[in-house]
């Protein structure tokens, strides 16, 4: 395809060269994004004014958007241009107070435009195709279209049905049309197939983006250079080696307002399934033969596939519930207190699982997970327990050797820190644990990127390796049914931990019927 | 020089005859125990790299000291400051040594990195290299920050090999075209082992490339590029030279990049050729006030009478704007930080060769050298 130059008289450029740009080479930022427009559906809501525009502007300030770039945001509430800029101004200030930048926001925001619709409403679509050309038509954005999908998911399908009887869905030549899909991606494994079933039937699988944040933090990207840009840990990340795994995702919170939204999910829904499950498959994954999109992924998806199913649910699964309870010092309710929420709720706020790969790498090694909330600290880290040593040479001196544990912190003091033993200085043959530590604060000192800005720019540029595939998906929605099945048929017996504690007893037993315990975090 | 210890809160170590490098190292080795014991706040004490900081010059040493604060926000490192003071007795020279510990955000602990400082007369420079062999952290990347006047030089040289990069600065170079002429022929000195070299003022033209590179990757900056039949490139005066480093490493990256061939000027312009057309290039000098002598000001692209593609500094200094076509782009760009501090930040986190910049630099030599 070539487009013509208006003006300059010349041979006219293929739009398939541009891609090719020989003043980029060497740039610190080899790649930024090209043409494009941003749809957002929920522009109104939390996580565009949270996440997604304050990243954007980040973007921009990077010099890693276009000039050539725009986003069109719809929701219900009745707003004018002006209003949602100076919105969105507002939401930037917030999160950006120390480098906001006037003029980067003009530039920026100049690219920003608001329809107000019901998406629920067919004819909706037919006026903001109309807006959308328009703003395509200023801001010259060639085509090349990103849909956002930011509302609540109940309306997800609406959306897809109606973006593909429009025929917004599909890309023509030389431009790309792009979705990305935020969490919760189904509510159990049928929904979520039917969902990307529903999905397929308008978008192929190189245009869906399935977000899961988790997956854009600096930590959990540095688990791909841990294990694959060192050779000393590679070769001891197996079963000969490796005791057993422990994840903890871990917070304080308790489900802040959102209450509503959390009796529909639940620990084991919201976290586990999703990013945990994500985490496992990075640690457990076999090396990919490149860090491109698919290549990462299939091998992502077998370690998946290979997650024995969970049959006998009482003796791999626990729940739990916080009561009230004291966290951080102060007196907190139970969730069944709390705004939004039923007083009978049988949602679970704690999760623990006991997982088991069957792989020749992974065989015999346990991956406890748990992840809950109104704990006592925020901490999400991944502990990998190595096997005590063959022969203990200390045992004459009373001395009881400590495992060596390789833990890596996704959040928050983000880093990696090795346990050994060593000699406590002295005459005697005595001998304690110590941590060598390396934390990204201390080494590099600035502050993390925030994940929607790398996911953000990823999806502009193509690169899916950091979003989930709809295979994927659907295995860990499988890995989690016969518990959240089993679960469903029982009455739990609710609340059964105090808030700021570190969940059911029944998750210390789960641990210690195989002779383990949870790390003391 | 009288050095303010209190101020830059450095601790005297020596002050005589010779380094005494045995005294900065015990004094090193006491200094985090003090810390340990009379901190009242949690320290992190990082060890990322050790730089190597080369100065002929007492004037920038506040700013110097200042970017040393930014850089440790980043790279927490070792630094040894390298002072030559001619007015230092012959055979002498002070010795000081600091804890600089700095705060990201307001509620982030301290994080440190630690300094030392030689003062001293240019007859110790022998000793200066062994002391700064003994004083390197093994197995860190190093990087030397050249502050001298001219790259050709043996100390330059030898600091060179201790290092795994070198970070010069053309814009404090006493006479450019020698300047750019020992780069380049350090570059491709293949006696030497490999030299991974960068430039300051390169540094400070990345803005103007990232600018142009994003206009190349719209249908209309990209025509207005490849079919330019005029570029201009305009630049605050430069100590009395033709042109100034940031102008002709521009011009040098734009011919190396786009593949233009210098062919021998007639009269006062360059030209070049492309594949299809003849390029005529122009320096050209902008007398604007209140901007850092040899900064870029404007470049222009021309197909006919009006430029197609035009990227200016903004009046305040502060941004850099682009039109295409006479109209203005949606684009405005901030421009990046121009503090030491800032730019070295930067540097530091790179460690391999920039071909991009050597080829630029060998062009930029070409240009120079018909002007
Ligand atoms: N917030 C976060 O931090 C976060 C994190 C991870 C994932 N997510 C996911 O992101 C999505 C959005 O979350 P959120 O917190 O931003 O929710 P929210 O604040 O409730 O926003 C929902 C948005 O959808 C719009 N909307 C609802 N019904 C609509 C309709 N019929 N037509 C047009 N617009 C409609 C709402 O605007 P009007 O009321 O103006 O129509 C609002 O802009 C959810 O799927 C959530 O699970 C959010």
């Amino acid at each position: 395809m070539t487009m013509s130059l208006g003006s300059l008289n010349e041979r006219p450029i293929a739009v398939d060269e541009l891609s090719d740009n020989p003043l980029r080479e060497g740039l610190k930022v080899e790649r930024a994004a090209g043409p494009c427009a941003i749809i957002i559906f929920g522009a109104s809501g939390d996580l565009t004014r949270r996440k997604l525009i304050p990243a954007l502007y980040r973007l921009a300030q990077r010099r890693l958007l276009s000039p050539n770039f725009a986003v069109l945001g719809i929701a219900r509430t009745e707003m004018s241009d002006e209003e949602f800029r100076q919105r969105m101004r507002d939401a930037v200030i917030e999160n950006e107070e120390q480098t906001f930048d006037e003029r980067t926001w003009q530039s920026f925001a100049s690219g920003l435009r608001y329809e107000a619709a019901d998406l629920s409403d067919a004819g909706a679509y037919t006026r903001m195709i109309a807006s959308l050309q328009r703003l395509e038509g200023e801001r010259q954005t060639e085509g090349n279209r990103l849909f956002y999908l930011a509302t609540a998911p109940e309306l997800f399908s609406t959306i897809i049905e109606r973006l593909g009887e429009c025929g917004l869905t599909r890309a023509e030549a030389g431009r790309w049309t792009r979705i990305i899909i935020e969490k919760p991606f189904g509510y159990d494994l049928a929904s979520a197939r039917e969902l990307n079933a529903r999905i397929a039937r308008f978008f192929g699988e190189d245009q869906i983006y399935r977000i899961d944040h988790y997956l854009g933090k600096e930590t959990v990207q540095n688990l791909f250079a841990l294990r694959f840009a060192n050779s000393i840990f590679e070769s001891v990340w197996n079963r000969n080696h490796i005791d057993h795994v422990q994840i903890t995702n871990a917070e304080t919170l308790g489900v802040e307002g959102r209450g509503g939204y959390y009796e529909r999910a639940g620990a084991l829904r919201d976290m586990i399934q999703s990013h945990v499950l994500q985490v496992v498959s990075l640690i457990a994954m076999e090396p990919p033969t490149s860090l491109s999109g698919d290549d990462v992924r299939d091998e992502k998806m077998k370690a998946l596939a290979a997650v024995r199913p969970i049959k006998d649910v009482k003796e791999s699964a626990v729940r739990g519930q916080y009561g009230p309870g004291f966290v951080l010092g102060e007196r907190v309710v139970g969730y069944r207190e709390e705004p939004g929420v039923d007083p009978q709720s049988t949602t679970e706020t704690f999760a623990a699982l006991k997982l088991q790969i069957d792989n020749w790498r992974w065989a015999g090694v346990p991956f406890y997970v748990r992840s809950g909330k109104r704990l006592p600290k925020r901490v999400t880290e991944v502990a990998i327990r190595f096997k005590d040593v063959p022969h203990n040479l200390f045992t004459a001196n009373g001395e009881s050797l400590s495992a060596n544990l390789l833990i890596i912190r996704i959040q928050p003091n983000e880093g990696i820190t090795l346990r050994f033993n060593v000699k406590l200085p002295g005459q005697a043959m005595r001998l304690r644990p110590v941590n060598m530590d390396f934390r990204y604060s201390a080494s590099f000192g600035i502050t993390l990127p925030e994940a929607y800005e790398r996911l953000l720019l990823d999806c502009m540029l193509g690169e899916a390796t950091l979003f989930a595939r709809r295979d994927m998906i659907e295995r860990s929605w499988e890995i989690v049914m016969p518990v959240l099945e089993a679960w469903a048929a029982e009455k739990p017996d609710f609340p059964n931990y105090a808030a700021g504690t570190w969940g059911p007893q029944a998750a210390d037993e789960l641990i210690e019927r195989d002779g383990r315990r949870w790390r003391r975090l | 020089m009288v050095l303010d210890d209190a101020r830059y809160g450095l601790w005297p170590i020596h002050e005589g005859p010779g380094l005494n490098v045995a005294a900065v190292e015990n004094a090193l080795r006491s200094l985090w125990t003090e810390h340990a014991t009379n901190g009242e706040e949690a320290l992190l004490r990082g060890r990322a790299l050790n730089l190597i900081v080369w100065m002929e010059d007492e004037a920038g040493f506040d700013e110097t000291q200042a970017a040393l604060d930014e850089i440790i926000i980043a790279h927490p490192c070792r630094a040894l400051f390298l002072l030559i003071n001619s007015d230092a007795p012959s055979r002498t020279a002070r010795a000081y040594i600091a804890a600089r510990c700095v705060r990201a955000e307001a509620r982030s602990p301290r994080l440190c990195g630690e300094q030392i400082l030689f003062i001293a007369n240019p007859d110790l420079q022998a000793e200066l290299l062994s002391a700064v062999a003994v004083l390197l952290y093994s197995d860190l990347p190093t990087f030397l920050w050249w502050k001298g006047a001219s790259c050709d030089d043996e100390i330059f040289y030898k600091l060179c090999e201790l290092s795994d990069r070198a970070i010069v600065d053309s814009s404090l170079s006493r006479k450019l075209h020698d300047q750019f002429r020992s780069l380049d022929r350090l570059l491709r000195d293949k006696t030497l082992d490999e030299v991974v070299l960068s430039d300051l003022e390169w540094a400070r033209i990345n803005e103007w490339r990232a600018t142009l590179a994003e206009s190349y990757d719209t249908l209309s900056g990209r025509a207005a590029i490849r079919y330019a039949r005029t570029v201009s490139i305009e630049h605050t005066p430069f100590k009395g030279e033709r042109s100034s480093p940031q102008a002709l490493l521009f011009a040098g990256w734009l011919a190396s990049r786009l593949k233009w061939r210098l062919i021998t000027p007639t009269g006062p312009s360059l030209l070049f050729d492309a594949d299809d057309r003849r390029i005529e290039l122009r320096l050209r000098q902008n007398e604007a006030q209140g901007i850092e002598p040899g900064r870029l000001t404007a470049v222009e692209f021309m197909a006919g009478a009006e430029p197609s593609l035009r990227i200016s500094l903004s009046e305040s200094g502060g941004h850099i704007e682009t039109r295409i076509s006479g109209r203005k782009s949606n684009h405005v760009a901030r421009c990046d930080d121009r503090s030491e501090g800032c730019l070295m930040r930067r540097e530091l986190e790179e460690l391999g060769r920039d071909h991009v910049y050597e080829q630029a630099l060998s062009s930029a030599l070409e240009i120079l050298e018909t002007l």
